[in-house]
């Protein structure tokens, strides 16, 4: 881990491994809070890869026209030189999906990720609570996806193959686990899964309608995962009287076991 | 405990020299002039190791394909084929110009008929050109025969010739687009020397691609695997090639060559770009293919 930061600037170093700064402080004030310091922080998509400049090439300039497919990708490789006769070798062997369309789709979801944070930070900070954050983290990435909002089917489609199954979720756990974090979420409960959970469930309904909605900028679809965020609350509530009726038939079960074992 | 006492018995004959001679200084200077290769667990003077290998694929050229798919249980066609299938090489309808391919220590053609079928079937691709390279001119002559039996027979498509792999001297620089190469480059004396000479004959942005055994990961896994490959394997060898030195050879050789992380490294240190973590696992590693972009 440390030789990770080896290289960078203190400050750079505290910022990836925020454990560091929180140590160097406690020792003067002895503080120590405990929240999620391994909070991975940009940049998603290292942009030095060759893998990541061919995919960034075809995502700016070759989508808009051609969709998520392959051939966006073939024709980035050739504007940068790279020979997009043999394109296997660099993408199918070695990046997590194997398959040249979907790293496409998960570019799409990298930079986007990414780009929610750093477009977006310091008007969160204005913002007065977490579920407004939330709110506000979560309608801000769906309107990333409005550059490519013509083909986003083609990406979704890919991300429901059975082999991309596992990435896709991956992904869409690091964007449910990002909103969280930076809706001001520091939960180390149950809650912690709770809220992702949800988070999740309401991006991706809101992303299927966002597909269908012709309001002007999206407005029907802001308003819907608005609508689905309320539910976040709720399902607290629901967790909280799960928590109970769990509690109460463990102990009765419990209890009628011994009984049954008492009679003999 | 029966793969514990092999390995043991295998150690044992694994050295380089009788144990005495280490107490004696004379000799020690002697040895320090004379460069050591492993042949299997036997270190052996480098100059030597490559007639030692010619020995082995000469004796088992004829069997080398019933014994492969009686070791690996048929397995290595699926390797060969994720390879080819994977790789999805082959002129594009509207590029430029067509690949040239080099298939290195390819001697019986798997990979070479591999690739160009797979350009044909899938871009129409009828024009890419094919170079099989290998050092044993028996296996090549296995590869001639069977070659006879594909469209490409006869064809200025395809050519065979006898080359050493780590130097290639026949194959001028820059003019190779894919270099592969499956289950040889171990066999090889210098590895080193080998990727360095993948190196010089690719084109810019040509591609580098190796379908090698490796080690298998999972701990529990790998003593099964060892367990099978030191008891079983040279026993097969007996039985259906009637040579069991020459298998004995390759599985302590598949256990001397270097892991996916430190193979990885020595394609990087011959210049390639690799992408991600540069291998990709089969079988839980019993091979991997390593894969190369020189830029």
């Amino acid at each position: 881990m440390l030789s990770l930061i080896k290289g960078l600037p203190v400050t750079k170093a505290a910022q990836i491994l925020p454990i560091l700064s929180a140590k160097a402080a406690s020792s003067s004030n002895c503080a120590r809070s405990y929240h999620s310091f391994y909070h991975v922080e940009p940049p998603i998509a290292d942009p030095s890869s060759l893998e990541n400049q061919i995919l960034a090439k075809a995502y700016t300039e070759f989508v808009p026209k051609v969709g998520f497919t392959e051939k966006a990708v073939n024709r980035a490789a050739a504007a940068l030189g790279t020979n997009p006769n043999s394109l296997g070798a660099i993408f199918n062997f070695t990046t997590p999906s194997h398959d040249i369309a979907m790293e496409l789709a998960l570019y799409h979801l990298k930079f986007a990720r990414q780009e929610m944070h750093d477009q977006n930070k310091e008007k969160a900070i204005s913002l007065p609570n977490e579920k407004e954050r939330l709110k506000f983290y979560v309608a801000q990435r769906l309107l990333l996806n409005r550059p490519v909002i013509d083909f986003y089917y083609q990406a979704l489609g890919r991300m429901i193959l059975p082999s991309n199954v596992s990435e896709s979720l991956k992904e869409l756990h690091n964007l449910a686990d990002d909103i969280s974090y930076y809706a001001g979420d520091r939960s180390t409960d149950f809650a912690w899964y709770s809220k992702r959970f949800a988070v999740a469930g309401a991006f991706v309904q809101s992303e299927l309608f966002m597909l269908k909605d012709n309001s002007p900028d999206f407005r029907d679809t802001i308003q819907f995962a608005s609508d689905r965020l309320d539910e976040v609350d709720k399902l607290g509530r629901i967790y909280n009287s799960f928590e109970e009726w769990l509690l109460f038939n463990g102990i009765s079960t419990i209890n009628m076991i011994r009984s049954q074992l008492v009679r003999g | 405990m029966s793969y514990l006492r092999l390995q043991h018995g295998v150690l044992s004959r694994g050295l380089a020299m009788p144990l005495s001679r280490y107490f004696s200084t004379g000799l020690k200077a002697c040895e320090a002039e004379t460069k050591y290769a492993d042949f299997g667990y036997r270190k052996v003077p480098e100059e030597e190791k490559e007639k030692l290998v010619h020995g082995v694929f000469s004796s088992v050229a004829s069997k080398y394909d019933e014994m492969n798919d009686a070791m690996s249980l048929g397995i290595h066609r699926l390797w060969k084929k994720y390879l080819i299938e994977k790789l999805d090489c082959g002129m594009r309808p509207n590029a430029a110009e067509p690949l040239q391919f080099l298939d290195v220590a390819g001697g019986t053609g798997d990979i070479a008929f591999g690739l160009l079928d797979h350009a044909r079937e899938k871009f129409g691709d009828n024009v890419s050109k094919m170079t099989v390279a290998d050092i044993n001119a028996d296996m090549l002559k296995e590869g001639e025969r069977r070659c006879l039996a594909t469209p490409y027979a006869n064809s200025p498509r395809i050519n065979f010739i006898v080359q050493n792999g780590e130097k290639l001297e026949a194959i001028p620089d820059n003019s190779v687009d894919v270099y592969t190469v499956a289950f040889g480059i171990r066999n090889f004396t210098n590895i080193q020397a080998g990727l360095d000479a993948a190196y010089r004959v690719l084109k810019p942005g040509g591609i580098f691609a190796c379908l090698e055994f490796s080690q298998v990961q999972d701990p529990v896994l790998d003593y099964i695997y060892q367990l099978y490959s030191f008891s079983c394997l040279p026993m097969m060898g007996q039985f259906i090639a009637d040579d069991r030195e020459s298998y004995q050879y390759l599985v302590e050789s598949i256990r001397k060559f270097p892991n996916q992380e430190k193979f990885a490294g020595m394609v990087r240190k011959a210049g390639f770009y690799v992408p991600g973590k540069g291998y990709d696992n089969l079988t839980f590693g019993v091979a991997a293919i390593h894969v190369g972009v020189k830029l």
